[in-house]
């Protein structure tokens, strides 16, 4: 046999034949997988573009029935202006029940009087605002605001209560100083000597068995804010948590005013009568 | 229409191409079966090539492919034992004798193709099934043409030794 020869022998191995049925196969899953176009494929970039500005449009226009991006509390701004305290804004008496999901931010410097304050702290309360941030200088704190008083049960048995701890700041009569005392009692000289005090009180109650005995903060109107917040951390860093810078809740209507005074405070100190 | 023209016949090709690409992926993978389903995919990886290669020459991407799946079937295949090359010449030796001259020839020749080497199998499936040249086989392998060359002609010489005595022996 010649090399021609086998390779013509070889050539006729049926096994190396395919079935004819195999190009009919490749056909048919030709026709299956056919390629994109080239016009089609030139529309994806499109399409692409197309989608990512419908997408932008989307995040950007409020989702229905909803009112889009969700709004942050509403700030009540305190500041000074021609020698005159304001708050910003003016009508936060109307404002604030309509916002009282969003909540309430109290802001301004230090030194904005109590008595700007206090209104707004008793609106929210009204509002159902159970507590506020306030953001005075660098210091950012939550505060509870003031607590409803709820009236005794016609007709239930009188309690006997226990006096309640209050520390009152005023002006002194010079109207720069500060006049410190627990309740009724006199004046006191510094504020360790007001914490000596009140922790003798807690003492007291805790052994007559009383567990909750939050300490009150009656702070003039025209206290700066700042001095009622060192009060709050004074109080606090001498293991008592639970202050209120608010008188304790009664029956008394909160005291209406139209404008802070300056000067020593009128009831402690009365001006001299003119003779 | 350039577009329709730049998208490949697929029939026309295989018409080309297929009997030696078939023979290739069989004499690779030792079966029927595998070898259909390597030249179909081979065909359809064609279709949606974007390379350079399949339209500049798609016989070569063609080849490629077919050698590449073919390997990689035997190799993952648990039947890469389906080739035992003494049982098939025993087998073919016994079929051939219920056969005629030439159909028991072409048994003892499949039988001993396959036992030769692979890489000396592939050059003379692709030189004698697809017609191919030497420098095509060289650069479809990765080889020299000389190797290609070389191999051809010890394969050769192997299945004329081996197949002398089968031809003589009726």
């Amino acid at each position: 046999m010649t090399p021609v020869e086998l390779e013509e022998l070889l050539r006729e191995i049926p096994d190396f034949a395919p079935s004819p049925a195999l190009e009919g196969r490749i056909a048919e899953a030709a026709k299956r997988r056919t390629p994109a176009r080239p016009w089609f494929r030139g529309l994806i970039p499109v399409a692409a573009a197309f989608l990512f500005c419908v997408g932008a449009v989307w995040m950007a226009l409020p989702t229905p029935g909803g009112k889009g991006k969700p709004e942050g509390p509403m700030v009540v701004q305190f500041f000074e202006e021609g020698g005159r305290w304001m708050t910003s804004p003016a009508e936060f008496l109307t404002l604030i029940p309509k916002v009282k999901d969003r909540g309430v931010v109290l802001a301004g410097p230090d030194s904005t009087p109590w008595g700007l304050i206090q209104p707004v702290r008793k609106a929210c309360a009204k509002a159902g605002i159970p507590s506020n941030e306030w953001r005075m200088a660098d210091r950012r704190l939550v505060v509870p605001t003031p607590r409803p008083y709820i009236p005794p049960r016609p007709g239930a048995p009188e309690l006997v209560r226990l006096e309640e701890i209050v520390a009152v700041l005023r002006r002194d009569g010079a109207g720069d100083g500060l006049v410190r005392r627990i309740g009724t009692r006199k004046p006191m000289d510094s504020t360790e000597e007001m914490i000596q005090l009140i922790l003798r009180m807690t003492s007291d109650y805790r052994k007559a068995g009383k567990t909750e005995f939050p300490v009150y903060i009656d702070a003039g109107k025209d206290i700066p804010w700042k001095e009622v917040v060192f009060m709050m951390d004074a109080i606090r860093k001498a293991g008592i948590d639970l202050v209120e810078p608010d008188l304790p809740p009664g029956p008394d209507e909160p005291e209406k005013f139209e404008t802070i005074p300056r000067g020593p405070d009128q009831k402690l100190f009365p001006p001299p009568e003119d003779k | 229409m350039q577009v329709m023209s730049a998208a490949p016949d697929i029939v026309q090709l295989y018409r080309q191409y297929g009997h030696g690409l078939f023979a290739y992926a069989r004499s690779l993978s030792g079966r029927r079966e595998t070898a259909e389903d390597v030249v179909q995919e081979a065909f359809l990886r064609l279709l949606g090539s974007e390379s350079p290669l399949a339209k500049s020459s798609p016989s070569a991407f063609l080849y490629g492919v077919v050698r590449n799946l073919s390997l990689d079937e035997t190799r993952q295949s648990a039947m890469h034992h389906r080739h035992e090359p003494a049982v098939a010449r025993s087998l073919a030796e016994r079929v051939s004798k219920g056969l005629g001259d030439e159909q028991a020839m072409m048994q003892v020749a499949l039988a001993e193709l396959e036992e030769l080497p692979l890489d000396q199998r592939e050059v003379v499936v692709l030189k004698v099934f697809s017609g191919m040249t030497f420098e095509e086989i060289g650069d479809l392998l990765h080889l020299p043409a000389a190797t290609a060359a070389s191999r051809y002609r010890y394969a050769l010489e192997k299945l004329l030794m081996r197949l002398a005595p089968a031809k003589e022996s009726p």
